[in-house]
């Protein structure tokens, strides 16, 4: 309830600051932001840097394998991860530009993601084609994943696919798909034949059919549906005459949907396909058990979004496919975390957009898996091809901590964007050089990661202040910052002081096993800072030496734990602060800069809770 | 003070900093249990398209970005046409869409990456001949339809 209570004190703050900033900037005013995330152990304890047009943020992210790869998120689930869960402050320069350079950065962040997107779909098809024919070399049946080929009982259950009928498959074929995929297209055409001569029933492992009464469906839903399921028929008629090579599990898909919505007319309420991942990460019941402070504002979080997806079915003239996607998506979110907190199941867990993907795995018809050829050659051939494949990746993606990483690749992107060449050139990422004109005509300057230090986020965000002409700078505090701010306005300093700097009687933060042992936090105290650091480091060899004593019990958590600890604390000695712990859990309130009107290709002003506006430094 | 420990600090911090960015790694957080992010669908706000003004969700607008800057891509490059359909199939499906035939700004995407590539006439008409058979009815106007 009190942390409540500061939340919503919080966001009416962040409310007030952004009108303020409104009113200081002429509406259309185009812009982009630079944002410096400062360090904390863990994910990135360097530090971090991303861009912002309007509401998407683009960052770079290390990927295991050494690849860097760029995200695109809504603003506010990046400040949400960052500034709340991770609990570090978010410092922003906002730069003032003309539309056609805000339209020829976005375009050009855009195009890269796309661009890298395909890519890596593309090595997983190799490496699927690699490890198909390495399975046929070794004289195994291989299996591919076909996506809605799990939807009905008929295809799992049944002994197997049934053989290709003449003239009924899609011209697909014949191009220079991977052969994974091609048998994945083939086998889920021969599926859906099969599915749409037997009509079998769906699996019941892939419905989510509850009889809850949040589930029960309104008249007008009832009429949405109705509509929508005239809508799939019309579609599904189309896909069986459809050219396109993915045919068969787009349409397995829609005749399960089909099949999802006739069965919730007639219950009068809300079924519809397991959405998650067959891959999807799952955390135990005791894992949930160990958050069940936080469950009840999840489950309260999920219902809420439940009921907004819900919006579409009433007020929607027709129910598009992703009006339907996010009504899934909500439902298998909300039940899912019922069902962890009522039943003890585990809790799975998706990021993003929840597809139902039915995804089955079924041999390889012969024809494709043994076309007479050298099967020893077809493999190393098909092992070369994706290695030389992962190696180029390697080579233009490659994690490099000093000449590529999050912060170099965001401005060698803005010069290449800036630059002569026009954005979403033929290699979007075949750029070596880094030409500054662009950049210094448009921006007033050029950050140059390969100059003094700039590929450090912290100084390449002092890079910005200096060469681009930044309009306005503000920062999005730490969640804890936020919070103790709020209790220093209403308590004793002192009271607030000693309670809330150590982990053992602090009302706001809770050990985490993701966090590092220690004591102190040494953030809010600077001058204490390096005896609090010293404390700090007894406790991390201290929780080390338990640690090895713990070994065959926990294998190694604590040990990692007090290592990690002891490492953190070093900097602390020399007044440094990176840890200031984590957060399992905060509110997902809405933070004011995710949501702006107006603007030119941007919008508006963009403050975030607790956001402090001010002008530019130069 | 603060020049004072200038040196020492960056000291400390190149020290931990080897560490690098943020890394990415299979989230098992029960926050991400209820929500969406990296443009997730989840989030529904609507926003005005500045490209033609109709209000349209925010997921929608990506889509149709990330579909104009695929097709601009793909005419650049050259490029058969089932491989083009194979990617716009990843890609509807990473939006959470299954079915891009059915999103109309599946077709107002391949449009504006028609326009933005300054794609030939016969570009425009050879795809539009191989996908205008399963274009749902409703759909924008023709992709050949408009000037180069």
């Amino acid at each position: 309830m009190r942390h409540a209570l500061l939340t919503v004190a919080a966001l009416l703050a962040s409310l007030v600051a952004g009108a303020a900033s409104a009113a200081n900037e002429p509406a259309g005013t185009a812009w982009f932001e630079f944002l410096h995330v400062e360090a904390n152990e863990g994910g990135s304890s360097g530090g971090h840097a991303a861009i912002r047009f309007g509401d998407r943020v683009f960052h770079f992210q290390h990927h295991p394998g050494g690849l860097m790869r760029l995200h695109r998120e809504s603003a506010s689930a990046f400040l949400h991860t960052y500034a709340r869960l991770q609990n570090r402050a978010v410092h922003v320069q906002r730069v003032h530009v003309r539309p056609e350079t805000l339209e020829r950065l976005r375009g050009r962040f855009g195009a890269r993601l796309v661009d890298e997107e395909g890519r890596f779909a593309r090595l997983a098809a190799l490496e699927a084609e690699e490890a198909l024919l390495a399975a046929r070399d070794a004289g195994t049946t291989p299996l591919v994943p076909v996506r809605g080929a799990g939807f009905f009982a008929e295809t799992r259950a049944g002994a197997g696919p049934a053989a290709p009928q003449p003239g009924a498959s899609p011209p697909f074929g014949g191009d220079a798909a991977p052969l994974a995929e091609q048998a994945a297209e083939r086998l889920a055409a021969e599926v859906v034949l099969r599915v749409l001569a037997d009509a079998p029933p769906l699996r019941p492992d892939v419905v989510r059919d509850e009889p809850l009464d949040e589930l029960t469906l309104a008249p007008d839903e009832r009429v949405a549906l109705a509509r929508h399921a005239e809508a799939l028929d019309a579609r599904a008629a189309s896909l069986r005459t459809s050219r396109r090579p993915d045919f068969g599990s787009a349409l397995l898909l829609t005749l399960a949907r089909r099949a999802t919505v006739a069965r919730s007319l007639e219950a009068g309420r809300l079924i519809l396909l397991d959405a998650y991942p067959s891959d999807a990460q799952a955390l135990t019941p005791g894992e949930v058990r160990a958050q069940a402070e936080h469950l009840p504002a999840l489950l309260a979080e999920a219902r809420a979004e439940l009921t907004r997806a819900r919006r579409a079915l009433a007020t929607a003239a027709a129910v598009r496919e992703l009006d339907l996607t996010t009504i899934e998506a909500a439902t298998n979110r909300y039940l899912e975390l019922r069902g962890a907190i009522e039943d003890g199941r585990p809790l799975r867990i998706a990021r993003g957009p929840l597809l139902p993907d039915g995804e089955a795995m079924l041999p390889v018809p012969a024809d494709l898996a043994a076309p007479g050829a050298d099967t020893h050659f077809a493999a190393t051939r098909a092992a070369q091809h994706a290695g030389l494949y992962r190696a180029e990746l390697r080579a233009r993606l490659g994690y490099d901590l000093l000449q590529r990483n999050c912060v170099s690749e965001i401005f060698r992107e803005i010069a290449v964007a800036l630059g002569d060449d026009v954005p979403g050139g033929s290699d979007p990422l075949a750029v070596e050089t880094l030409d500054c004109a662009g950049s210094t005509q448009a921006l007033g300057g050029c950050v140059d990661p390969a100059e003094r230090l700039r590929f450090i986020p912290f100084v390449a965000a002092g890079a910005v202040a200096g060469e681009y002409r930044v309009a306005t700078t503000r920062t999005v505090p730490s969640l804890r910052a936020s919070r103790l701010a709020e209790m220093y306005a209403r308590e004793s300093d002192l009271l607030v002081f000693l309670r809330e700097g150590n982990v053992l009687t602090s009302s706001l933060y809770r050990a985490r096993d993701e966090d590092s042992a220690f004591l102190f936090f040494t953030e809010d105290a600077p001058l204490a800072r390096p005896l609090l650091g010293a404390v700090n480091l007894a406790v991390g060899l201290g929780a080390s030496a338990a640690g090895v004593l713990a070994l065959p019990a926990d294998g190694g958590a604590l040990l990692l734990r007090g290592v990690r600890g002891a490492l953190f604390s070093l900097p602390e000695l020399a007044f440094v602060t990176i840890r200031k712990g984590s957060f399992a859990y905060a509110p997902r309130e809405p933070l004011a800069g995710a949501r702006e009107a107006g603007g030119v290709g941007a919008s508006a002003p963009a403050q975030a809770a607790g956001a402090a506006p001010s002008p530019a430094r130069g | 003070m603060k020049t004072h420990h200038k040196p020492l600090r960056l000291a400390a911090i190149l020290l931990v900093v080897s560490a690098g960015c943020s890394f990415s790694t299979s989230s098992k957080s029960i926050s991400d249990s209820i929500s969406g992010s990296s443009g997730s669908i989840s989030d529904s706000s609507t926003s005005s398209s500045p490209s033609d003004g109709k209000a349209t969700s925010e997921p929608e607008t990506l889509y149709r970005e990330d579909v104009r800057n695929l097709t601009t891509a793909w005419v650049q490059r050259g490029g058969d046409l089932p491989s083009f359909q194979r990617d716009l199939g990843a890609l509807a499906r990473r939006h959470g869409i299954g079915d891009w035939e059915s999103a109309p700004a599946t077709w107002s995407g391949i449009e504006d990456g028609l326009h933005a590539a300054n794609a030939s006439r016969a570009q425009r008409t050879a795809l539009e001949g191989a996908l205008r058979a399963d274009r749902p009815p409703g759909a924008p106007g023709d992709v050949a339809g408009e000037a180069a």
